[in-house]
């Protein structure tokens, strides 16, 4: 999902902390969670290690401020 | 010993050979993986459908990379794999595992940990911009995904991975505004005993420089990183730094890899209650392991058992013939 993200657009998000910059991820392989994306439910991804699949639906930042809490 | 709970954390090269020994012994080991199909990060494959041409994503390393794939799939039907799986915690002698959002606790009387390395990071000034990367991950954005992390990319830090990751992109056509090592040509020089008693390791580091000057990638040494140049929305634009004179320099690039060494991933072994000691040549923490890789603990509470493995699978961070091959390092990622 990262990949093809990027393919399409500079940048992922935002960061949550100091001055919000645009983010594109950082480590691509799944431990700097640099790269939420969120499942129209809510769920969490991690854009570097989410397959990109035939229906997945996300969106770019949480609907709610609830990305402290969600698994 | 065969029906006691055994638990391998990481399926690369140092957890997948674990296994394979426990089987070989006679024991049904758990194999827990973070990534889907084993390999670790080192050898990791690219997804369907992109083509895995072992000779062009893993070099040198091919053969290996084909051997470890081949064990990776025979231990999944030997044993209890668990790949897409993330151990997130461990107590007492419980392993508290995730596979897409559903949770477990796995009971062990005995657990490998086999968690690799990933890169040592320090901070530099803009370093939060868009398009700055680890080097691992612009390395495995490269092999896994067969994309350069931005169409002028600085590699900045130290180590052996920055020639090496830097020659892949040039290998495979992306462009490269240079390399940026911190560490001096003396210190080179000072090395060079310890890097004789590892030809191949000398060899490779060798053939990487020759490579790089051969594609025209200026190598910039001794340098100090200043600032990566950059925009809140955009992005990086530039690196600015101090050449070995001291003199202010800039160059003009959209991405930055960056990477000084590796560390080991030890948070399941301090959460096991491992002592650590200071590594003086490394400046890291590693864990006290005893020749036969087994943990030392430093709680006087009944801790887990935690060995902790490691495969010669990578230039290491630091080439150091002083130190035993088995459980030198963790730099198996």
């Amino acid at each position: 999902m990262l990949t093809a993200l990027l393919a399409q657009r500079a940048t992922l998000r935002h960061a949550e902390f100091g001055a919000g910059e645009a983010r594109a991820g950082f480590c691509a392989m799944g431990a700097c969670q640099d790269c939420w994306i969120w499942r129209e439910d809510g769920t969490r991804l991690r854009a570097c290690t989410t397959p990109a699949t035939d229906g997945l639906r996300v969106t770019l930042a949480a609907k709610d401020r609830t990305w402290l809490t969600n698994s | 010993m065969a029906d006691e709970q055994l638990i391998v954390v990481g399926a690369g090269p140092a957890g997948l050979r674990a296994a394979q020994t426990l089987v070989a012994a006679g024991c049904s080991p758990t194999l827990v993986d973070e990534s889907r199909a084993g390999g670790g990060r080192i050898y990791a494959r690219p997804p369907a459908p992109l083509p895995l041409d072992a000779r062009a994503l893993y070099g040198t390393e091919a053969a290996r990379a084909t051997a470890v794939h081949a064990l990776a799939h025979l231990l999944a039907g030997q044993i209890d794999y668990r790949p897409d799986t993330t151990a997130w915690n461990l107590a007492g002698r419980n392993l508290y595992v995730v596979r897409n959002g559903q949770h477990e606790t796995l009971p062990f009387d005995a657990l490998i940990i086999a968690a690799g390395a990933t890169d040592r990071l320090l901070p530099i000034a803009g370093w939060q911009y868009a398009g700055c990367y680890s080097l691992g991950g612009a390395q495995l954005l490269l092999k896994t995904q067969a994309c350069a992390i931005g169409r002028r990319v600085a590699f900045v830090g130290t180590g052996p991975l920055l020639y090496l990751i830097a020659a892949q992109y040039a290998a495979a056509g992306a462009g490269i505004a240079g390399v940026f090592d911190t560490s001096p040509w003396a210190a080179r020089v000072r090395a060079l005993p310890e890097l004789l008693a590892r030809p191949s390791t000398l060899l490779k580091g060798i053939g990487l420089e020759r490579a790089l000057r051969r594609a025209g990638v200026p190598v910039h040494r001794g340098i100090v990183p200043q600032q990566i140049d950059g925009d809140a929305e955009r992005g990086v634009t530039g690196l600015r730094w101090l050449d070995a004179d001291g003199r202010a320099q800039h160059i003009e690039c959209d991405a930055v890899a960056l990477g000084f060494h590796l560390r080991p991933e030890a948070q399941l072994a301090d959460l096991a209650r491992c002592a650590f000691d200071r590594d003086p040549l490394t400046g890291l923490w590693m864990p006290r392991i005893d020749p036969t890789g087994a943990a030392a603990c430093r709680a006087s509470t009944s801790p887990a058992t935690a060995r902790s493995c490691s495969a010669r699978s990578r230039p290491s961070a630091v080439a150091s013939s002083r130190r035993s091959r088995h459980c030198a390092t963790w730099a198996t990622t």
